[in-house]
C-alpha cells in the first residue's frame, strides 16, 4: 500500500479504481478557415455551450444546490459577454482558427486572474480554463464529459467545476487533484454532490489507470492498492448495482438496539430521493433555500407550500424543520447588516430570528399550518441561552393560539433545539427541561469548541471533529437528555461518517441524520455495532488526550 | 460626463458575482459607463472586463458615466457598491 497525502476538499470515504484525466492539447493544430467561417463556428460553439451550462445548472438546482447552480449560470452569462466575444473575434480576424483564438483569450484571462493576490480572483483562473475547454471540445465535435464504466476515483492536475458536475455520479466515487482548494468551485460542487475530494496531490505520484484506491476526503489521505481490510471496510457504497438490499430496512445493532436513520436535505425537491435511498425521516430540513438569492423575505404562503410539499413526500415519516439559519457564511442582502468582523460569532441563526420576531412568527405559522400534512417538528439553530428558548417558545405558543383563534387547530408538535454551541452543551440540563428534543450540529460544535473557523484552510488542522473536547460536550448533553427523558439526534457531518457510528450509538443517540448518499453506509455501520464493545470504546474515547488517540480507537 | 470615486469596502472586492451584480444594474442605463482601477479601465456593462481589472477589497475605483442618464447611472451604481457586505 502506498499513501498520498493532500488537503481535504470534500468529506467522506470511498473506494474505486483510478483514472487519470489528461487535458486535451490539440489546440491550434488546425489551419484557420476564412475569418467569417471561423466566426460562425465560434457563435455556434458559444450557443451550444450556453445550452449545456443551463442544463447543468438546472440539474444542480433540482438537487437543491442553488448556489452551485448559480456558478454555471454566471459561466453561461460570461460566454455571452460582449467584451470577451469581441476579443476572441479580433484574434480570429488576425488569422487564427476559432480554437486557438478561444484558447488564447481565455488562457490570458486565466493567467491574469491567477496573478492577482486575492484568493477570490485567483480561484477564477480555473473557471476560464473550464470555459475554454468546453468551447474547444464542442468545436472538436465531441462532448466534454468522460464516460465512466465502473466505480472510479478520478485523478487530474486540475478539475473544472463543470467537469466535476458532469462526472457520472453512479460511478464517480472520489476526486484527487493537484490544483484547487476547499474554496475552488470544483470543491464546492464536489461537496454539493457528496463526492469525497482531496486536493494538493503531486501529479507525479498519480497511479497508473486501474489501480485500486481508497480516498478519505475528511483527512486528505489517498491510499493506493490499500490493504484488503481497508478496502472491505470502506465498502462498495451505493450505486454499484443500485442501493444495497438492507438500505431501506430499519437498522438494529448486533445487540438489538434500534437506531433511526434520517437524512439531511436542503429543500423539498431532495425529500423523495432521500426516502428512496432509505431515510426513515428528515432530521434536518434546511430552510435557507427559501430565503437566499432574493430581494425580500419569503411570504408565509411560499414557506407553507414548501413545508407541505416536503411533508407530503414523506408519507407520514417525521420531518424536522430548522428555522432560518442565516448569518455565518450565509448572508441575506435584505437583512441590511453591516459587515461583521466575526460572522460566525455574530448576528446569526436564532439571534437574527429573535431580533426579527415578525419573520420568526411567519415561519412558525407556515410550519404549524403545514403540520396537518405530516409529522412535523421544529428546531432552533445555534441556541446559547435559556432566554432564547423561552422567548422562541413563547412566540410559538402565541402563534399556535392565534391560529386556533382562526380555526386552525394544531396538535402538539415537538419543539427542539440544536446543540452546536459549547455553552448549550454545558447547560444542557437547564435546556432539556424546556424542550422536546436535542440535535447535535457537530460542524459548528467543533468550530466553536476548538475556536477554529471551519471555513479557513489555515486552521483546517485545528478543526478536528474527533477532538475529545467535542465528544465530552456531546456526552454532557446526552446525559442531561437521558435524565430528563427527551430524545437526542445528530444532524452534523459526524453522523455521515461510518467510523463515528459506534461511539454515537454508545452515547445513546436515538436518531442519526446524515447525507442521503451516506444512508446505506450508516445503516451498515449500525448493524455492526455491539453495544457492550462500543460502550467500552466510548469510555476510552472520552479519556483520550488527543484527536489522534481517539481516532485510533475507531478501527 | 460625470465621475465619482468610491472605495470597495466589502471583504472580497469586485469579484465574479459582484461584477455580475454591477453589469445587471449598468445595463439599465443608456450612458456609457466605465470603472477604472489604477491603470485599468473597464466597460461597466461587461462582467469579463470588470473582473479583468482585479479590484480587491479596499480598492479606490472611479466610476465614469457619459450620456443622458449619467447622473442616475452613477447614483445607482454607487449605491449598489456601498451596499455590498458580501
Amino acid at each position: 500500500m502506498r499513501c498520498l497525502t493532500g488537503r481535504p476538499a470534500s468529506p467522506g470515504r470511498a473506494r474505486g479504481y483510478s483514472l487519470t484525466l489528461r487535458p486535451t492539447e490539440s489546440v491550434a493544430s488546425r489551419p484557420a478557415g476564412d475569418p467569417a467561417g471561423e466566426g460562425l463556428r465560434l457563435e455556434e460553439a458559444i450557443s451550444t455551450a450556453q445550452t449545456e451550462l443551463a442544463t447543468l445548472a438546472q440539474r444542480l438546482e433540482e438537487r437543491g444546490s442553488r448556489d452551485e447552480a448559480e456558478i454555471f449560470r454566471v459561466h453561461a452569462q460570461l460566454l455571452g459577454d460582449a467584451e470577451l466575444v469581441k476579443e476572441i473575434r479580433e484574434l480570429i480576424a488576425s488569422g487564427r482558427p476559432a480554437e486557438a483564438a478561444i484558447h488564447q483569450a481565455l488562457e490570458e484571462m486565466a493567467r491574469a486572474m491567477e496573478s492577482l493576490e486575492e484568493e477570490v480572483f485567483r480561484q477564477r483562473g480555473a473557471d476560464f480554463r473550464d470555459l475554454a475547454q468546453r468551447l474547444t471540445a464542442i468545436l472538436a465535435g465531441r462532448t466534454a464529459t468522460t464516460e465512466l464504466t465502473g466505480p472510479t476515483i478520478i485523478f487530474a492536475r486540475e478539475l473544472t467545476p463543470s467537469q466535476t458536475a458532469e462526472l457520472d455520479p453512479r460511478f464517480c466515487r472520489g476526486l484527487v487533484t493537484y490544483a484547487g482548494g476547499s474554496n475552488s468551485h470544483a470543491s464546492i460542487v464536489a461537496r454539493a454532490l457528496g463526492i469525497p475530494a482531496v486536493c494538493g496531490v503531486d501529479p507525479g505520484q498519480f497511479p497508473p489507470d486501474g489501480t485500486p484506491v481508497v480516498i478519505d476526503g475528511s483527512d486528505g489521505r489517498v491510499s493506493l492498492e490499500p490493504e484488503n481490510r481497508l478496502w472491505v471496510e470502506v465498502g462498495a457504497g451505493e450505486g454499484e448495482g443500485g442501493y444495497g438490499s438492507g438500505d431501506r430496512e430499519p437498522a438494529h445493532t448486533v445487540t438489538g438496539e434500534r437506531v433511526r436513520v434520517f437524512a439531511n436535505v436542503a429543500g423539498p425537491a431532495e425529500v423523495a430521493g432521500a426516502v428512496e435511498a432509505g431515510a426513515e425521516g428528515i432530521g434536518l430540513f434546511r430552510t435557507e433555500f427559501l430565503f437566499m438569492g432574493r430581494g425580500d423575505w419569503p411570504s408565509e404562503e411560499e414557506q407553507y407550500q414548501a413545508y407541505r410539499r416536503a411533508a407530503e413526500a414523506l408519507g407520514g415519516r417525521p420531518l424536522i424543520i430548522r428555522t432560518l439559519d442565516a448569518g455565518g457564511d450565509k448572508t441575506l442582502p435584505y437583512l441590511g447588516v453591516a459587515d461583521q468582523a466575526n460572522p460566525f460569532l455574530g448576528w446569526r441563526a436564532i439571534r437574527i430570528s429573535l431580533d426579527r420576531p415578525q419573520q420568526l412568527i411567519t415561519q412558525f405559522r407556515a410550519i404549524l399550518r403545514a403540520s396537518h400534512h405530516g409529522d412535523l417538528r421544529v428546531m432552533l439553530p445555534m441556541v446559547t441561552t435559556v432566554d432564547e428558548v423561552e422567548s422562541a417558545r413563547r412566540l410559538w405558543d402565541e402563534v399556535r393560539a392565534a391560529l386556533a383563534g382562526e380555526g386552525v387547530e394544531t396538535g402538539p408538535i415537538p419543539f427542539g433545539i440544536m446543540i452546536e454551541v459549547p455553552a448549550a452543551a454545558l447547560i444542557a440540563d437547564h435546556l432539556a427541561s424546556r424542550v422536546d428534543f436535542f440535535s447535535f450540529g457537530t460542524n459548528d460544535l467543533t468550530q466553536y469548541a476548538l475556536a477554529a473557523d471551519r471555513m479557513s484552510p489555515l486552521v483546517a488542522d485545528v478543526y478536528q471533529p474527533y477532538h475529545p473536547a467535542v465528544w465530552r460536550l456531546m456526552k454532557m448533553a446526552c446525559d442531561a437528555a437521558r435524565q430528563t427523558g427527551i430524545e437526542v439526534g445528530i444532524c452534523g457531518e459526524l453522523g455521515s461518517d461510518p467510523r463515528a457510528i459506534p461511539l454515537l450509538v454508545a452515547l445513546g443517540i436515538d436518531e442519526i441524520s446524515c447525507r442521503a448518499s451516506a444512508l446505506g453506509a450508516v445503516k451498515r455501520a449500525i448493524r455492526a455495532v455491539d453495544s457492550a464493545i462500543a460502550a467500552a470504546r466510548l469510555e476510552r474515547a472520552l479519556n483520550a488526550s488527543t484527536a489522534a488517540e481517539l481516532m485510533a480507537l475507531l478501527d | 460626463m460625470k465621475r465619482l470615486p468610491v472605495t470597495l469596502t466589502n471583504p472580497t472586492g469586485l469579484h465574479l458575482r459582484k461584477a455580475r451584480n454591477l453589469t445587471e444594474a449598468a445595463a439599465q442605463f443608456n450612458s456609457d459607463i466605465t470603472v477604472t482601477y489604477g491603470e485599468r479601465t473597464a466597460n461597466a456593462k461587461s462582467i469579463y472586463a470588470l473582473l479583468k481589472i482585479g479590484a480587491p477589497h479596499g480598492a479606490e475605483i472611479v466610476l465614469e458615466a457619459d450620456g443622458a442618464d449619467e447622473d442616475a447611472a452613477l447614483a445607482c451604481l454607487v449605491e449598489i457598491i456601498r451596499g455590498w457586505v458580501d
